[in-house]
């Protein structure tokens, strides 16, 4: 199955671990990438916020180069760049908007545009939980993980077609191929203050400490991911989160991507964990007991076993 | 959206609320009678730009520290986002504390990231066409 794709400004930056996670877990899975040549920045907030046909500009140029690659789907892993060009794709339909839009292009956008979706969706539509698990090498059995999806996968529900707005279940169907045991996390669609951390960090700080102050009263080993800015606010902006709600955490954030790829055998570093502001090592080295206690009972039961023989 | 229903422009178009909307769209989702407050309230800011009317300045000048850096090299340059924000809000000091950490683990990349072949240049045409267009129709891009 090929995709055409699409990286987002931030994997080159700040979520560079999410796109070597990413990466890496398509490859395993045999899901073709295809980076879309010259691909841009699709606006992110500020442009919708400022204006529709700006917004819808920016990612139709995207959209129409990945047309010419002669591509059905888009698969993109930030769920901001996924609801930017999704709207666009949307409004275009509408030929009035479409016109307005063509005006601020160098040509004329292809008449038939290609669908988006997300890398999470991708991997579940082609590939069962029976098939993710034949990759698993290294369980992550014993791991409790809390899933947070943010606003913007399920929300407005019709046009992101996420199962449940506000209970979606995706990204536990994925680990919990994994092994991983997912609690049932009150506020994994909240919003966790988005890009005004910059402009108006209160807001941000107490809505992110709000979320870790939950995952951490669950009793979770990490917080799993699919929003490189979510993940910014959670982990980068840990500190400022505690402060805010009173609390000191120390709570690992790791995308979902590194999480399925540490269980399919792939280095730490290959899929960047140590990028994360909040180290994953107490986690991994909970990871790697858990496995060698396994092994180690098993290999005394296959003793017992001989002996009895 | 009660200020919306009775007409009362001016206070909503001042409004605070306005700015310091984060755009999650709970509030459509929920809402009992199906109002899409969300784009509500997305269209109450752009009405409120246009006209020249921003209360809170500093999350503008924030948005357009970013499509300033979008329109120089097509894509997003964290670095030189926060040195526009920096110089245009006048708060120097914003999140340094967050920098020996994000510089250490290389989360912020120095260099910015250029979309090749003339992509960036691209870009740059359709921030300017954008701009143009809302001079001669008069308002404010």
């Amino acid at each position: 199955m090929n995709f055409a794709y699409y990286p987002g400004c931030s994997a080159a930056g700040s979520s560079a671990d999410y796109e070597m996670s990413t990466r890496a877990v398509c490859r395993a899975l045999k899901i073709g990438l295809q980076e879309i040549p010259d691909w841009n920045c699709c606006g992110s907030t500020p442009a919708h916020a400022v204006d529709t046909e700006l917004s819808a500009a920016l990612c139709v140029r995207n959209l129409d180069l990945a047309a010419r690659m002669d591509a059905a789907t888009v698969v993109t892993p930030c769920p901001s760049c996924l609801s930017n060009l999704k709207h666009a794709g949307k409004r275009m339909e509408n030929p009035a908007f479409r016109a307005r839009v063509n005006e601020l292009l160098d040509n004329p956008a292809a008449e038939k545009l290609p669908e988006t979706t997300s890398v999470m969706q991708a991997i579940a539509s082609c590939r069962t939980a029976a098939d993710i698990a034949a990759n698993v090498c290294k369980p992550l059995k014993g791991l409790k993980i809390a899933a947070y999806y943010g606003c913007l996968m399920s929300r407005p529900a019709g046009l992101m077609q996420f199962g449940d707005p506000e209970n979606p279940t995706l990204m536990e169907s994925l680990l919990s191929a994994c092994g991983a045991e997912m609690v049932d996390f009150p506020l994994k669609t909240e919003c966790c203050g988005a890009s005004f951390g910059i402009p108006e960090r209160p807001m941000t700080a107490v809505n992110s400490g709000r979320i870790l102050e939950v995952a951490a009263n669950m009793g979770v080993d990490a917080v799993a991911v699919a929003c490189p800015l979510c993940q910014m606010n959670l982990d980068l902006r840990q500190k400022q989160a505690a402060k805010a709600v009173n609390v000191f955490f120390n709570m690992p954030v790791l995308y979902y991507t590194q999480l399925m790829g540490l269980a399919f055998g792939f280095d730490p570093r290959e899929l960047g964990l140590h990028k994360l502001c909040v180290s994953a090592d107490p986690l991994l080295q909970k990871l790697d007991a858990l496995r060698r206690e396994e092994a180690l009972a098993e290999a005394k039961a296959k003793a017992a076993e001989g002996g009895n023989a | 959206m009660r200020g919306v229903q009775l007409g009362l422009k001016d206070q909503v178009l001042n409004s605070r609320s306005l700015w310091m909307c984060l755009s999650c769209s709970t509030c459509s989702l929920r809402c009992p009678n199906d109002i899409d407050v969300a784009a509500v309230m997305e269209t109450l800011r752009h009405m409120a730009r246009k006209e020249g009317r921003v209360t809170v300045p500093k999350v503008e000048k924030f948005w357009f520290s970013f499509l300033d850096t979008v329109r120089r090299f097509g894509r997003t340059y964290e670095i030189g986002t926060m040195a526009l924000y920096m110089l245009r809000s006048m708060r120097v000091f914003t999140d340094v504390d967050l920098a020996p950490a994000a510089l250490a683990k290389q989360k912020l990349g120095f260099k910015p990231h250029v979309t090749p072949n003339g992509g960036a240049e691209a870009v740059g045409r359709i921030l300017k066409r954008y701009e143009e267009r809302a001079k001669r129709e008069g308002v404010r891009p």
